[in-house]
């Protein structure tokens, strides 16, 4: 049967809109929500309720362990024994720097301390806010530096110095037709 | 470990005494997929309560808490019809899990919410595809990675650099990040709707701002019974208007199917 063009073209779209509908049917039933993120979610208010705020649980810290606890830690140790060493070292340092909290916060209270123990505290620095030493904070890629600028507050050196140290590196490390005049 | 919990054990205090402790386990954090290999549960089930498999999207929130004891004496191979089922229906792999045997364990209490692999990683990135699925349905994705690209610095927020699609990987801490201005940046992107796209475009944002709200009250380190119902609501929310993005969270399987049709 042959049909007008025009009827033909309308005929072709109703066609297509019904298979989009149908398409779109088929979309809508066969597609779900159901899986298991959906429903852990709605434990997060009772654990709260009973343990306190979940941030704490995350396992973000359990793989950021892999770096500060794991990597870190086998830089420091002999190839001997390894896994127990680690523990080790990871466990005393943290130890440490609980005992010196401990001992601080005795201290403001006005506890009575031993002399050994407050000359040992005034050496030590803050425990709370240790800086990072610079060499771990140049490690990795930091956004935030884009010039001299910004890396002088990162590393918390006055620019003066680094320009004088970018001199003397220059004076000393360059090849010789790229040298500075002294 | 047994013996620790019920003899004790001395440990060296903190404040230089030694004390007698009884340590027992009372959380294991892991992610999900280590969470059911240490339970000897079935994937895609909870590992804190009985919901039934096929109960998941659902906001009731009414389950019994998974006993775990109560599997044990099913034993597999002489399991008896009535247990068979039981496991089928409850999601059960092992009777005996890892943790079977020890002392002073509330077994459901030992899985912990997981924020960085349930919504960092989790929710949130589903949320991302959904949000490009609506996107290219209508035609807005050059718009969301322009309005994306444009974004200007602001104090404890990195500029993302590239455009949302050429990212691969996502790690936790970057996508906190378009946590933040995804909102934002999807206000803008769907600006000026034509009649058809009104309605969409505002559930669609009702939705995203209900699961950014819920993403970051998680956040919170003090809670007050305030923030739980805040929370609650939200999720309630969430749970209502999801159907907005159904048509975005389709199955390969599925796909394949409509295709050949």
């Amino acid at each position: 049967m042959q049909l007008a063009p025009s009827k033909l073209r309308r005929r072709l779209e109703d066609d297509r809109d019904e298979h989009n509908e149908l398409r779109m049917d088929m979309i809508h039933t066969e597609s779900y929500f159901n899986f298991v993120k959906m429903h852990l979610l709605s434990h997060f208010s009772d654990h709260i309720r009973q343990c306190g705020n979940i941030p704490i649980y995350s396992t973000e810290f359990g793989e950021l362990a892999h770096k500060g606890q794991i990597k870190d830690g086998w830089r420091g140790v002999n190839n001997q024994e390894v896994e127990r060493q680690i523990l080790h070292s990871y466990g005393r340092l943290y130890a440490i720097r609980m005992r010196l909290l401990h001992l601080n916060s005795l201290r403001r209270r006005g506890a009575n301390l031993g002399d050994d123990i407050l000359g040992y505290l005034d050496k030590t620095p803050s425990t709370v806010s240790t800086p990072a030493p610079c060499g771990m904070i140049l490690k990795c890629r930091r956004d935030d530096v884009s010039d001299v600028l910004d890396f002088c507050k990162v590393l918390g050196i006055s620019l003066d110095r680094i320009g004088l140290e970018l001199i003397r590196y220059s004076r000393h490390n360059l090849p010789t037709e790229r040298r500075l005049p002294e | 470990m047994q013996n620790a919990a019920l003899e004790g054990v001395n440990i060296d205090s903190h404040d230089g005494k030694v004390r007698r402790c009884f340590p027992i386990l009372s959380a294991w954090i892991a992610d999900y997929i280590e969470t059911v290999a240490l339970r000897g549960i079935k994937a895609n089930v909870c590992p804190k309560c009985e919901v039934l498999p096929g109960e998941l999207r659902t906001e009731a929130n009414s389950h019994r808490a998974r006993d775990y004891a109560r599997y044990e004496p099913c034993e597999r191979e002489s399991a008896s019809d009535d247990s068979r089922t039981m496991f089928e229906t409850l999601g059960i792999d092992l009777e005996k899990n890892v943790f079977h045997g020890l002392q002073r364990l509330s077994a459901p209490g030992l899985h912990k919410p997981d924020l960085l692999h349930t919504l960092h990683l989790g929710l949130f990135r589903h949320l991302m595809d959904w949000i490009l699925g609506l996107l290219k349905k209508h035609a807005r994705l050059q718009a969301f990675d322009d309005t994306w690209k444009a974004l200007l610095p602001y104090l404890g927020f990195f500029v993302p650099k590239k455009a949302y699609c050429e990212v691969t990987q996502w790690q936790g801490k970057e996508m906190r990040n378009p946590r933040r201005c995804l909102l934002g940046v999807l206000t803008v992107t769907l600006r000026q709707p034509d009649s058809r796209q009104v309605t969409p475009f505002k559930h669609a944002l009702d939705y995203v701002r209900t699961l950014v709200n819920f993403n970051m009250m998680a956040q919170y380190r003090n809670n007050t019974p305030e923030t739980i119902a805040y929370r609650q609501e939200y999720i309630n929310r969430f749970h209502r208007m999801k159907d907005i993005f159904l048509e975005f969270r389709v199955s390969k399987r599925t796909r394949a199917k409509v295709d050949k049709q």
